[in-house]
């Protein structure tokens, strides 16, 4: 159908000669309805051809051909900053995490001493204990006990999602519970985390700063954290948040709150 | 897509590509960044390019990342065709077919130089530009309409 919007196309095809016979009668019919249209076939030149300007030639051909180098493309030069920050961050792996990536820290070790300092959730708690209270505390605290432990199949099934009353032991230590396995529990500005599969009284992982994370969809440990222990933790976080999402939010909000701001901090020991 | 291949595009289809870009953008700048900007692309997208339709590929690439460069953008169609400079310092019919080209609306300009300087086809041209065939009819007969009317007003002038 050759319409005042189309028939220049047709007009094109016409003079190269490409125009079926029944087109070239719609065409004729369309010029003699429409006779100010018939002028453009004599203002089309088809001799008017352009020709390329070979001056024009892209001299730096080795820099497209990668060679080991690469080109910077436009948006990478807006991403050079990230790419700088994750560079320090992996070199803030290697400086503060890897010394503790092969070492179980026990509650005695001079690290953890240091650095233990008891946050007091629990309301009726008001007193800050003592450094040397804490930890004598922490030793005799009965963690998921080792009678739990051995009763708790190594593989948790889904009808454990929801913590029973008493797989919560330890009332006074600061804790959340995002599933029946996995505590989060928060020392100052560490925030510890274990599986109770796991857990000993012994047995304590401690990484600074935020422990998990959440996108839209999915959750993550922090990245700030690479250790093997993190890396099992990180499957085991992962295949229960879904099932325990509630609390899963519960202890991100959590987190998010205290991570920042923590309103403990004042109560630490001098 | 091999290395090798993609090597044998950089130095058949480079030149050609700056051109293109160079006349559509009226800047050398520009067009070498968005022709290196085409490269990269080709060359991350390397194994997904049959070697035979790269050439295809690396325009419609170049045409699409210049649709997307800001100058390009910031560039205005001229409202009138002809009229405003001083023809009689053109010597010969190429330069003033050169000024008619910069005075096309941006996508006659597009259209007429991968069927000209390319040969493309009207169907590939569709195809880079996406725009359908028809279109691309109309787009090159106004272009050739507009050279001609505008080297006919030099001849007058002449």
């Amino acid at each position: 159908m050759i319409t005042k919007d189309n028939y220049q196309a047709y007009l094109l095809d016409f003079l190269e000669g490409n125009l079926s016979s029944e087109n070239k009668r719609e065409l004729e019919l369309f010029l003699e309805k429409n006779p100010q249209f018939a002028d453009e076939l004599k203002a089309y030149d088809e001799s008017l051809f352009l020709s390329p300007d070979l001056g024009i030639k892209f001299e730096d051909k080795e820099s497209l051909m990668h060679k080991k180098r690469f080109i910077f493309p436009i948006w990478a030069k807006y991403s050079s900053s990230a790419a700088v920050i994750l560079l320090l961050i992996g070199f803030s792996f290697t400086l503060f995490l890897n010394p503790y990536s092969e070492t179980n820290i026990t509650i005695d070790s001079p690290i953890a001493q240091n650095t233990s300092k008891p946050i007091i959730i629990e309301e009726n708690i008001t007193e800050e204990p003592q450094q040397e209270n804490l930890i004598e505390k922490m030793k005799n605290t009965s963690f998921p006990s080792k009678e739990a432990q051995t009763t708790t199949p190594k593989v948790v099934s889904q009808t454990q999602t929801e913590p029973k009353a008493n797989d919560i032991i330890i009332e006074k230590e600061p804790r959340i519970i995002l599933s029946n396995s996995l505590v989060v529990y928060e020392v100052d500005n560490l925030i510890s985390y274990t599986v109770e599969d796991d857990w000993k009284a012994d047995k304590v992982y401690e990484v600074d700063n935020l422990i998990v994370y959440k996108d839209n969809t999915n959750s993550y440990l922090s990245p700030y954290m690479k250790n093997k222990h993190v890396a099992n933790l990180a499957n085991k976080i992962e295949d229960r948040v879904d099932k325990t999402q509630d609390s899963f939010n519960n202890a991100l909000a959590y987190i998010q709150e205290n991570i920042n701001n923590n309103p403990f901090s004042k109560n630490k020991p001098k | 897509m091999t290395e090798k291949e993609y090597k044998l595009c950089v130095d058949n289809f480079a030149d050609a590509v700056l051109r293109f870009l160079v006349k559509n953008t009226k800047d050398m700048d520009s067009a070498k960044d968005i022709l290196q900007d085409t490269f990269v692309k080709l060359w991350e997208k390397k194994e997904g390019v049959d070697f035979l339709k790269a050439k295809s590929y690396i325009f419609t690439t170049a045409y699409h990342t210049m649709i997307n460069d800001i100058k390009y953008n910031a560039q205005k169609d001229s409202l009138t065709f002809s009229q405003t400079t001083d023809k009689n310092k053109y010597s010969d019919l190429k330069d003033v077919l050169n000024e008619a080209l910069d005075r096309l609306p941006k996508v006659q300009k597009a259209t007429i130089l991968l069927r000209d300087y390319e040969g493309y086809a009207y169907k590939e041209i569709a195809e880079i530009l996406s725009l359908t065939e028809e279109n691309v009819k109309i787009n090159i007969f106004r272009a050739r309409v507009k050279l001609k009317d505008y080297i006919g007003s030099i001849d007058r002038i002449i």
